[in-house]
C-alpha cells in the first residue's frame, strides 16, 4: 500500500464521504429503461416432445394391454394360462381327472376356453428329471404342459369336442426320444405373473443424460461466489472481480459447459400384483458444470461440482413378458438434497504474474425433485438375476437457485439407467 | 436494508433493491462522476449511464462483507468514467505549466467538501484524472498506467502536479473566502 501524507489523507476522507444531491427525476428515468433481470424473467422451458414420445408409447402399449380382450392364440392366452400349468404341474399330473373336469365344467359355464385350455389334454406320463435347482425327477413330466401350451386350442372352442379328452399324440418309444421331442415341440417357456407374494429384488443402476450446455455474449447471473473477486489487486479490494473491471471496454462472451451427469441407485422392489412393482432405495448424483466467462484478454473459468443423495419412489408396470425379457413402463419421483457443492474460479488476465483464485461452496442443502418416466427392457440373465436398460425422460423441479447445472439449464431431459436386479430369495 | 439484501435483491431483479441501490450510493457516485467529468450535467449522464451497466452486470458481484457492493460500484463507476473521457480524447497528460509552489499545506477541513469535490474537478483533464484514481480509489501508479496507457513515471508526474495545483487552489479558495 503507498503511503499518504496527512494532508492526502484528510482530503481523501473529506471527498470520498461527500454525496451530490441526486437529481430530481433520475430514479424515473433510470427505471424506465432498466430491462427486466434474466433472473425476474420466467425460464423458457425447451419443449422436447420426442423425449416423450417413448415412454408415451410404452405407456399406450400397456393400457392397451390392458383394455383389449384378450386373444385366444398367441403369447398372451399362452401368459394367462401359464401360472396353473407351471406352478403346480406335479399337481396337475397327480389330479388329472378332477383338473379336466373343472376345465370341462368351467368351460361349459361359459368361462374363458383359453384359460382352461391346457387342463383340458389329458395328463402326461413322461417321467420329469431333476432340474438344477434340486426338485426332485418326477414322474409326471412338465414337458406335456408345455406341449399342451402349444397344441392349440381349436379342440376347445369345438363344441363337439368340449367334453371329449382328447387323445394324447403319438409319442417316441424311447424316453430319450420323448424328452427331445418334447423340448423341441415345446414353445418359448412363458413367463408366469408374480404372484403378490414374490420375492423383492435388489436394484443397483447407473443413470445419465446428455450433457448439453450454452453460449452467449456478456456475462451470465451467477450466484454468490461463483464469479467472486480473486485477490489479484494490489490495494487489497477483494470485493471487485478483476476480470470484469478489465473488461470494460473490451467484448465478452461467456459459456456454460456440463459434464455427464452420474446417478447410481441401490434401490429395492416390491411385486405388489403380477404386473405392478413398487421400488425405493438411495441414490447418488454428481453433477460437474465449467463456467467460463470473459474475454481473451482476461477471462475467469469455473468448475463447479456437486454431489446429491437422494430417495426415489418408483412404480413400474409390466406389459409384456418373453421366456429372455419383460418389458415395463415406469413413473418415478425423486428428492435429492445437496450434500456437497464446491466452486473453484480461476482468474487470469494477460500479463498478469499469476492466476488469482477463489472458492466457494454454494448450492448445499438445497432440494432437488425431478419425476422421470420411462420406458424398460429387462433381459433375464439366470434365474435370480436381470439386467436392465431404462430410456425416458426426466423433469427436474425449480430449486429456487441461480446455480447453473443441467437441471437447470434443460428442466426436461433424456435419461438412460442401466443396471442390475436380484430377486433376494 | 442491508447492503447484502440490496445485492441479492438486484441479482434477482428486484426494482424496490434497485431503487435502494440508487437512492443510497447514487449520491457518492455522483460526486465521484463529477470529480471525473468536472461538470454536473455530464456527471448525471455518466451516472445515468453506469447505473445501467451495473444493472446489467450485478450477476458478476459477489458479496464479501460490508463496504463489498460500496467498494465495487465506486470501481466501475471510475473504470467507466475514465473509458467516456477517453472516448472524448478528453485525457492529455503533457506537463505544461511551472508546477505551483505552495509554501503551507492549506488545511482542507477548512474547506467544504462541496468545495473541494468541485476543485478538483475544475483541474485538468489529465491531471484530476490521475488524481482522482491515486488518492481517491486508491489505485497504483502501474495500475494507472496499464489503465490510461502511459507510463509510470507520467502518471507520478502527473499526480504531483494534481496535487500542487489543487492545494494552490485551496490556498486561493480559502484567501477568497476568509477575506
Amino acid at each position: 500500500m503507498k503511503e499518504l501524507d496527512e494532508w492526502e489523507k484528510r482530503l481523501r476522507d473529506q471527498v470520498r464521504g461527500w454525496k451530490d444531491p441526486l437529481p430530481p427525476d433520475g430514479w424515473q428515468r433510470l427505471s424506465r429503461m432498466l430491462p427486466e433481470s434474466e433472473a425476474a424473467r420466467p425460464r423458457k422451458v425447451r419443449r422436447r416432445r420426442y423425449l416423450l414420445a417413448l415412454p408415451a408409447a410404452a405407456a399406450a402399449a400397456a393400457l392397451l394391454l390392458l383394455v383389449l380382450p384378450p386373444r385366444n392364440d398367441g403369447e398372451g392366452a399362452q401368459e394367462a394360462s401359464a401360472p396353473a400349468m407351471h406352478r403346480r404341474p406335479a399337481a396337475t399330473l397327480r389330479q388329472p381327472a378332477a383338473g379336466g373336469r373343472a376345465a370341462t365344467a368351467s368351460a361349459r359355464a361359459g368361462g374363458t376356453s383359453r384359460l382352461e385350455a391346457p387342463v383340458r389334454f389329458a395328463p402326461a406320463v413322461l417321467p420329469r428329471p431333476a432340474d438344477a435347482d434340486g426338485a426332485p425327477a418326477d414322474t409326471p413330466a412338465p414337458a406335456i404342459a408345455l406341449m399342451a401350451f402349444a397344441a392349440p386350442s381349436a379342440a376347445a372352442d369345438s363344441t363337439a369336442a368340449r367334453d371329449a379328452v382328447p387323445a394324447p399324440a403319438p409319442q417316441p418309444h424311447t424316453v430319450a426320444a420323448r424328452r427331445k421331442a418334447a423340448v423341441r415341440k415345446a414353445p418359448a417357456i412363458p413367463e408366469p405373473a408374480v404372484p403378490p407374494a414374490a420375492p423383492p429384488r435388489f436394484t443397483l443402476a447407473v443413470e445419465s443424460g446428455p450433457a448439453a450446455g450454452l453460449r452467449r455474449p456478456g456475462y451470465l447471473s451467477a450466484p454468490d461466489g461463483l464469479l467472486a473477486a480473486g485477490s489479484a489487486s494490489a490495494d487489497e479490494q477483494p470485493t471487485v472481480n478483476p476480470v470484469v473491471g478489465e473488461n470494460l471496454r473490451r467484448p465478452t462472451a461467456s459459456r456454460i459447459r456440463h459434464r455427464l451427469p452420474l446417478q447410481f441407485t441401490a434401490g429395492i422392489d416390491f411385486p405388489l400384483t403380477g404386473r405392478l412393482t413398487l421400488g425405493t432405495g438411495i441414490s447418488y448424483t454428481r453433477l460437474t458444470t465449467d463456467v467460463e466467462g470473459g474475454s481473451t484478454y482476461a477471462f475467469y473459468h469455473t468448475r463447479q461440482r456437486l454431489h446429491y443423495i437422494g430417495v426415489p419412489l418408483r412404480i413400474a408396470f409390466t406389459f409384456a413378458r418373453t421366456p429372455f425379457a419383460h418389458f415395463y413402463a415406469s413413473a418415478e419421483a425423486r428428492i435429492a438434497l445437496c450434500v456437497g457443492a464446491r466452486q473453484e474460479t480461476d482468474f487470469r488476465v494477460e500479463d498478469s504474474p499469476a492466476p488469482a483464485s477463489t472458492t466457494a461452496h454454494d448450492g448445499r442443502g438445497l432440494w432437488q425433485g425431478s419425476f422421470t418416466v420411462a420406458a424398460g427392457a429387462e433381459l433375464r440373465l439366470g434365474r435370480r438375476t436381470g439386467l436392465f436398460l431404462e430410456p425416458g425422460a426426466t423433469y427436474a423441479l425449480p430449486d429456487g437457485s441461480s446455480l447453473p447445472t443441467p437441471y437447470h439449464d434443460n428442466p426436461l431431459r433424456f435419461s438412460l439407467q442401466a443396471g442390475l436386479r436380484w430377486k433376494l430369495r | 436494508m442491508t447492503e447484502r439484501e440490496i445485492a441479492e435483491g438486484c441479482q434477482r431483479g428486484d426494482n424496490a433493491a434497485r431503487r435502494a441501490l440508487y437512492e443510497r450510493y447514487g449520491g457518492r457516485l455522483l460526486a465521484l462522476c463529477r470529480r471525473y467529468t468536472g461538470n454536473r450535467e455530464e456527471a448525471e449522464d455518466l451516472l445515468h449511464d453506469g447505473f445501467l451497466f451495473v444493472f446489467s452486470a450485478i450477476a458478476t458481484f459477489g458479496y464479501r462483507g460490508d463496504g463489498s457492493l460500496s467498494a465495487w460500484l465506486c470501481r466501475v463507476f471510475a473504470n467507466r468514467a475514465v473509458d467516456y473521457l477517453q472516448q472524448r480524447r478528453r485525457l492529455a497528460f503533457t506537463d505544461t505549466g511551472e508546477v505551483p509552489d505552495v509554501p503551507d499545506d492549506p488545511p482542507p477541513a477548512d474547506v467544504p467538501a462541496e468545495a473541494v469535490v468541485r476543485l478538483i474537478g475544475e483541474l485538468p483533464p489529465g491531471y484530476r484524472t490521475v488524481l482522482n484514481l491515486y488518492l481517491i480509489e486508491g489505485r497504483s501508479h502501474r495500475e494507472i498506467a496499464a489503465l490510461l496507457h502511459i507510463k509510470e513515471s507520467t502518471s507520478a508526474s502527473q499526480y504531483l502536479r494534481a496535487k500542487a495545483l489543487l492545494k494552490k487552489r485551496i490556498t486561493d479558495y480559502l484567501k477568497t473566502h476568509d477575506a
